[in-house]
């Protein structure tokens, strides 16, 4: 049910999640962010069970920060996606954490990235990627618009096509999504694509 | 074996399970780095601040960290602070190293049939969180409402269960799932909520109070836990209503409805919703919103009732039988009778 995929485009990475908070058949809230700001150039969005996505996603984040306290310089993304999915990999057999992972970060030296990691701890590095039931039909249209080196505008567009796709074909698909982007400037929230407005808290 | 530990410092804020650094040093066990991250992250997020640092660190890490004790255990760390008096933990450092060698233990029924005697065992405390619970945010505050009816399968064991948990003069708490698993865990946050306010001279926030509920609910996970509550209080930032479950789940929002019977609710709580809506007018909406609820799901019924949080606390609004209630909203009215049965005469 839950949909997120990502695309890196010429000089940024971009990754869009839905939004719904479902629980068996009711949906208990259509504004939850499931995409984290790891840090100033990465982004984490995280599909899977509820409780395993936030304390592992913040789990991570507050290990990347240590490091950054500690050592002065921040990770790399293709070190912290080797680092999630290391600690995906060592609770595996004992205590998994059923959460996917798309990894978008942005780094001087490489440029942006894209990282897929399972919950059974794979990692690739990819240029698009999806999770979920919106994977059926967000890969194909990826596969089929996609080109290296896409503008952002190109990019949002490929983005509201895969929106559009699984709003119209998914059957129980989720009213809103959330867009965020990572370039040289950081990592920031781009847009919201709501159908369905949240009376949202004071 | 672990690393050696010295009480030396504390945590720089002082509130535990909120602390956002983990700094693990290393004595010899270098190699075992990734490890020492996870438990200390899952071990930082239960027990309280320990007074410890690590052997081996520099004066200037020291100043600038929190410190937490590594276990070198690998499996799931369990919150047993609510069962231990804090005292113990400081006198006690050997027996952390072991972790928790003695597991508790309890003597086994004697019967011929023990597979038996678990599946009806475990089909009775089966958790099947038949109730009604609702909660929204509006202008002047949080309006909260439950049932009362405790049902186990088909038998109504109850039709006077308090499923609103005051966990302190400003922030309640719903119950559904488990009554025992629901009274037991509120009552343990309003121990630590009463804590952080001793070691902080000022009260937790609704944030604060459900992250530490959700921390100790996430780490019971799949032992068979069943909580579906909700955390409602007001706190410096205004109102606050999170919705937090046994799974692990943790969701911050405007209007929650929870039980079997949360469906229903729903639909009349989602029509009737107003942000600017008054006291009295909020207080309807809820009240008629459980009297829908327990109208149609069977596992709800009993007394709906309502409570308000605003800036100087909770106040119990009402408490009215839904039976009551349905007759008030539906009056009887004598209705015209489409057929009478006439004695017909030299038949």
């Amino acid at each position: 049910m839950e949909c997120v995929f990502g695309l890196v485009g010429n000089g940024f990475a971009i990754v869009a999640a839905d939004t719904s908070a479902v629980h068996s058949i009711l949906v208990h809230k259509s504004n939850e962010d499931k995409i984290m700001i790891l840090d100033s150039h990465k982004l984490i969005a995280a599909s899977g069970e509820p409780g395993d996505r936030v304390q592992f996603t913040e789990y991570i984040q507050k290990n990347v920060a240590l490091y950054q306290f500690r050592n002065g310089i921040p990770l790399t993304a293709v070190a912290a996606a080797n680092f999630t999915r290391g600690e995906l990999a060592t609770a595996l057999r004992k205590n998994p954490y059923f959460v996917n992972i798309l990894l978008a970060g942005y780094d001087k030296e490489t440029g942006p990235s894209l990282y897929y990691i399972d919950y059974i701890a794979t990692l690739h590095k990819v240029e698009k990627g999806a999770f979920g039931y919106g994977s059926y039909f967000s890969l194909s249209m990826m596969d089929r618009h996609f080109h290296s080196g896409m503008s952002v505008e190109e990019a949002i567009d490929l983005v509201d096509k895969c929106i559009l796709e699984i709003r119209s074909r998914l059957v129980v698909a989720p009213p809103n999504f959330v867009i965020k982007i990572v370039d040289k400037d950081g990592a920031r929230e781009y847009a919201w694509r709501e159908s369905v407005k949240e009376a949202v808290a004071v | 074996m672990g690393i050696r530990a010295i009480l030396s410092s504390h945590l720089p804020n002082g509130q535990f399970g909120r602390h956002s650094l983990c700094l693990a040093a290393v004595g010899r066990e270098h190699k075992k780095l990734p490890t020492l991250y996870f438990d200390i992250y899952r071990f930082s997020k239960q027990f309280p601040p320990l007074l410890l640092s690590i052997f081996g660190l520099s004066a200037s890490d020291l100043c600038s960290f929190s410190f937490l004790f590594n276990l070198s255990l690998k499996i799931m760390k369990l919150d047993t602070s609510g069962l231990e008096s804090a005292a113990s933990l400081f006198g006690a450092s050997s027996e952390l190293f072991d972790g928790f060698a003695t597991a508790p233990s309890f003597e086994l029924p004697v019967t011929n049939d023990f597979d038996g005697f678990q599946k009806e065992a475990i089909q009775m405390v089966k958790p099947a969180k038949g109730t009604t619970t609702l909660a929204f945010i509006f202008k002047e505050g949080v309006m909260v409402a439950a049932d009362s009816r405790a049902s186990m399968g088909g038998y109504i064991s109850s039709q006077s269960v308090k499923k609103i948990i005051e966990i302190n003069p400003y922030m309640l708490g719903t119950m559904a799932g488990g009554a025992a698993d629901c009274q037991f865990w509120h009552r343990n946050l309003g121990i630590k909520c009463r804590l952080h306010e001793l070691a902080n001279k000022r009260r937790i926030s609704v944030t604060g109070a459900s992250k530490l509920l959700a921390n100790i609910l996430y780490s019971y996970r799949g032992m068979g836990l069943s909580v579906g509550t909700m955390i409602a209080g007001w706190d410096e930032t205004g109102p606050g209503l999170y919705y937090v479950d046994s799974e692990g789940g943790r969701l911050k929002g405007t209007r929650f409805s929870v039980g079997s019977g949360s469906p229903y609710a729903y639909g009349v709580l989602d029509s009737g919703y107003r942000y600017d809506l008054s006291i009295e007018e909020a207080a309807e909406l809820a009240r008629r919103a459980i009297y829908h609820a327990t109208f149609r799901d069977g596992a709800s019924g009993g007394v709906a009732s309502v409570y308000y949080v605003g800036p100087n606390g909770w106040k119990k609004l009402s408490g009215d039988d839904v039976g009551e209630l349905h007759y008030k909203y539906y009056p009887v009215m004598p209705s015209t009778v489409e057929q009478e049965m006439v004695e017909v005469s030299g038949a």
